[in-house]
This record gives structure tokens, sequence and C-alpha cells, in this order.
């Protein structure tokens, strides 16, 4: 087994109970139990808004990327760093035959995967809560366009990979969970602000995720041809990171 | 002799002050080395040093015949620094799961080491529950990972109860013969590493101030002669002219002179008509010359 796959392996061993994971797990359900609760208890106040099944998925993606998702990711990779911090754990993996890129690496790719996980469950979860709201006849949910659904799922993901390059490098480098949802809050904010003005928002590691505040517009589509350079970006933030990582070749002072 | 561990003029400074200064290391092969002074003489620092952790600013260091750090030093070296790196949330052979990973090492791995620490019965416990002791032996365990040729455990009685201790002084000398490994062992207290170590390094602020063996640390010809008489103050007159300083203490005349000089000591006395029931060569009790190295300046 390669360097790489025995490292990712030995991470998802340390997620196991652990808070990343229950983070990457609660957030999902709790968007979409508090979203089908606003939902179902807005009876006929939300028909203004054309409801139904579109509606419950735009405003559900819209919610997860301009929001839940740099939350989510700010606080899973700050929670993987603090866990390596708590176990004292550089002592241990810093003396092992390995390149110490390859610790930083693994760790990008664990936070990266949990954020998967999030959006796999909020696939998953969003036709089921659904399929629940169907019971409310206000609602109009009609039949639920898949398509759509996996469309938003294939772009969200996409976003996820630059949050999660940020966040890995942000969380080493300045510790503490304040800072992470400082940092993830007033990005999603300042990047959503900022993203009808510029096409160079795609670079911001919240610039491919803000692009979905223009979901609720219908005659605009998603621009796919941002992904290329948040992708880039994130890209270029990890290898930064693992630069920055292997640098800093002393744990201890 | 083999060399696991060889340092010349190896130095490391914090800001203005000096850790670790100019030190002088060599550590023999398949045998347990303690490395011992007071807190703060830069032990840690120099294990840290030793595996890569951090880097010199002076001097050069080879561990295993290779500079710290290397892959190739790392992977026939096992460690534990300060405490041991434990997930608390995970179970103890989880974490040693970890550590397999990471060393490419065979499954079965994980059994043997835990039945080297005798843990086998607490390995799916999670690492919360466990007790000091515990959390100790797993962390010579990960140590032992993918059988080290060297194994650097720094403090590792750290905290422990005196049973504790008992344990793991039991472990570590049973390592070299049931491991093969040489062990590097780091402790502040000389009693706790002089029954299990035959060599000794001792360090104060960071300086070289005794390498040997251990038994070397109190060795006769450091301390004097001591004597037992009939009459002490004839005897003190009797030797006063071969010019060695003397005193008389609890019944005994104790004689600044080498062991060399005890012959002519004897001659001197019997010539003088002075019953001498004993003449030995001073015995320096290892815990005051300890103390003695780490006064000197």
């Amino acid at each position: 087994m390669s360097t790489m796959g025995r490292l990712f392996r030995a991470e998802r061993v340390k997620l196991r109970k652990s808070w990343p994971m229950l983070t990457a797990v609660l957030a999902p359900v709790c968007q979409t139990a508090f979203l089908a609760v606003l939902f179902w208890f807005s009876g006929p106040r939300i028909q203004a808004f054309r409801p139904g099944f579109r509606f419950w998925f735009e405003l559900n993606y819209a919610a997860w990327n301009l929001v839940l998702m740099p939350v989510t990711a700010a606080l899973l990779c700050e929670l993987s760093w603090e866990q390596e911090r708590d176990a004292r754990a550089w002592n241990l993996l810093l003396i092992q035959p390995l390149p110490r890129h390859a610790h930083y690496l693994a760790k990008g790719l664990g936070h990266l995967a949990l954020l998967m996980l999030s959006q796999v469950l909020l696939l998953l979860l969003l036709p089921l809560a659904g399929a629940v709201l169907r019971l409310q006849p206000d609602l109009l949910m009609g039949p639920p366009p898949l398509a759509l659904l996996l469309r938003f799922a294939a772009f969200s993901a996409l976003a996820s990979v630059a949050l999660a390059a940020f966040h890995t490098w942000l969380s080493m480098r300045a510790p503490g969970h304040w800072v992470a949802l400082a940092a993830a809050l007033a990005g999603s904010w300042m990047t959503l602000r900022l993203a009808e003005g510029s096409p160079l928002v795609q670079f911001l590691p919240w610039g491919l995720a803000a692009q979905m505040g223009s979901i609720f517009e219908r005659w605009r589509t998603l621009p796919w041809a941002y992904a290329f350079g948040s992708l880039a970006a994130a890209g270029a933030l990890v290898v930064l990171g693992a630069a920055d990582f292997s640098r800093h070749r002393e744990t201890r002072a | 002799m083999d060399f696991v561990i060889a340092t010349q003029g190896l130095t490391r400074r914090f800001g203005a002050r000096t850790v670790v200064d100019g030190l002088d290391l060599r550590v023999p092969a398949q045998s347990i080395t303690g490395f011992l002074g007071p807190n703060g003489a830069g032990k840690t620092t120099t294990i840290s040093l030793l595996l890569g952790l951090l880097k010199a600013h002076a001097g050069t260091c080879e561990v295993l015949g290779h500079p710290p750090g290397h892959p190739a030093a790392l992977a026939q070296t096992g460690a534990m620094v300060e405490a041991p790196s434990l997930y608390d949330h995970l179970t103890g052979r989880e974490n040693l799961e970890i550590t397999r990973l990471m060393r490419g090492a065979a499954r079965p791995e994980v059994d043997r080491v835990l039945g080297l620490v005798d843990l086998a019965r607490d390995a799916r416990r999670p690492v919360r529950e466990y007790s000091l002791g515990m959390r100790q032996r797993l962390g010579v365990a990960l140590a032992l990972m993918g059988q080290p040729r060297l194994l650097i455990l720094d403090e590792p009685t750290n905290g422990l109860d005196p049973a504790g201790i008992l344990d793991m002084r039991e472990l570590i000398r049973r390592l070299p013969g049931e491991t093969g490994a040489s062990v590097f062992l780091s402790s502040h207290l000389l009693a706790e590493v002089e029954q299990v170590a035959g060599n000794l390094v001792v360090i104060h602020r960071g300086r070289l101030r005794y390498q040997g063996p251990t038994e070397g640390l109190g060795a006769p010809g450091q301390g004097g002669l001591v004597l037992r008489v009939a009459d002490p103050g004839k005897a003190l007159e009797a030797l006063l002219p071969l010019g060695f300083p003397a005193r008389e203490e609890d019944g005994r005349l104790w004689l600044e002179a080498a062991p060399g000089a005890a012959p002519r000591v004897a001659a001197c006395l019997v010539e003088a008509g002075c019953a001498l029931y004993e003449l030995a060569p001073q015995r320096v009790n290892l815990e005051t010359r300890f103390l003695d190295l780490l006064e000197q300046r």
C-alpha cells in the first residue's frame, strides 16, 4: 500500500467516534430537520415563494453552501487538528519514517472525505424529508426533480474542495474554534457580497459555494466554469499548506 | 564498539539560552543506557534533536548511522517523547493500529506489542478509561511497533505510583532480551535508572557530566581509602609523612589517596606498630556522586 494510502487509513481510524465525524453527520441532519420543520409549519404563507420540491432543494442547497458548509468545514478541520494537539500526537506522528508533507496531505484528504460524507447524507436526506413534506398539501411539493438535486449536489461537492483546503491550512496555522468560525462566516458573507462583482471571486475559498446564492434567480444557471478556478485555488492552498507544514520542522520549544 | 547514538558537539539554543551545550554522546548497542539529569537539564531537548523533532544549531549527530530524522533511522527507532501520544476516544488497539498503518507493519504486530506490555486484556477499552500506568505502557507499546533496533523512552515512569514504577522497570529490563533493541532511557531519578541501566549518561545544564558504566559513577578511585585501626590518633600521626589529607570520623580514618597508595599506607602503619583491621577503597555512594556531578561548574 502506498504511503498516502496507509496514512489515509490511519486518518480513518482516528476519525472513528470522533467530534469531527459527529459534526459531519449532524450538520446535514440538523439543517434538513430545521428547514423541514420551518416548511411544515409555514402553511399557506410559503405559497408566495412557489414552494414544491424544487424550492425545497434550492433553499437547502443555498443554506448549505452559504452557511452550513463553510461552518461545517471550519469546525471539522479545527476539531480534527485539535484532536492531534490534545493527543500530543505530533511527537509520535513526526517520528514515523514518512515524509512530513504526507501527514498534511492525509489530513486534508480526511477533511475533504468528511465534507463529502456530509454532502452524501444531505443528498439522501433531502428527498426523504421532501417525501414527508408531501403529506402537507399546502406545500404543493409535486414530484422531486432528481436531476436538479444531482446537479446541486455535484456543484456543492466541487465547492467544498476549496473550503476543505483553506480550513485545513487555517486551523493548522491559527488554532481556535472562534478563529475558524469567524473566518468561515466572514469569508462567506464577504464573498457573497463580491459574488456578482468580479469573476476573480472564483479563486476565493468560498467563491464557488457563494454562487449557489444565485439559484433562486431561476433565469440564471450555475457557473460551472468557475469550478476550474476554484479547484486550482484549492490545489494551490494544498501545496502551500503542505510546504508550510513541512517547513515548520520543530514541534516543541 | 558499536554505537546506536553518536553525537559530537551537539548544541541547541532557545533564544539566548543554550539548552544543549556541546554534547558528545556515545550510546552502545544492545544495552540499556540511562540518560540522567535533573528537570530542565536538556534531556527532552536532546531526545528531540536525536529524533529530528528539533534542529541542532551546532554539532553533528548520528542515530543508527544516519542523520537525525532520516527515514532510515526513524524506521528502526521507536520513541516515547515526554508523555505518550494517545487518542483518548479510541481504544488501545485502535491507537496501535494507527501507528501500525503508518509504519507499514504486519497486522499481528499489534498483538505482539500488546503482549509485551501486558495490555492484551484491556486493548478494547477506550484509552480515556486507562490508568496512568496503562497509558505509559501503551506509550511503550507504540514505541515498540515495528520491532525497532533503538528504543528512546523519555521519563517513562513520570507520575507512576511505586507499583507502576516497578512494572515499568521490569518491562524495560526485559526489552533488550526479548526484542533485541537498545534502550536509551531518560530520567531525572538515579535510583530508577541505576537498577536497569548498564551505562549512564549524566547531563546538567545541557553539558555532559558523566558517561560510562553505571558502576563507574561511584567507582573506587574517585573517593579515597577508608581504614579501621586500633588507635586512630596514633595512625594519623604515623601517616603524616605520606602527605595524604586524612580525617577521623565514626571511629575510622578517611584518607584522600588513590587506591594504588594502599600498600604504602599499610606498610607505613605496620612499621609504626599500628594494628590495622581494615583498609579498603572508599566506595562513593552513587547518589552522592550524582549530586556532586550536578554541583560541578
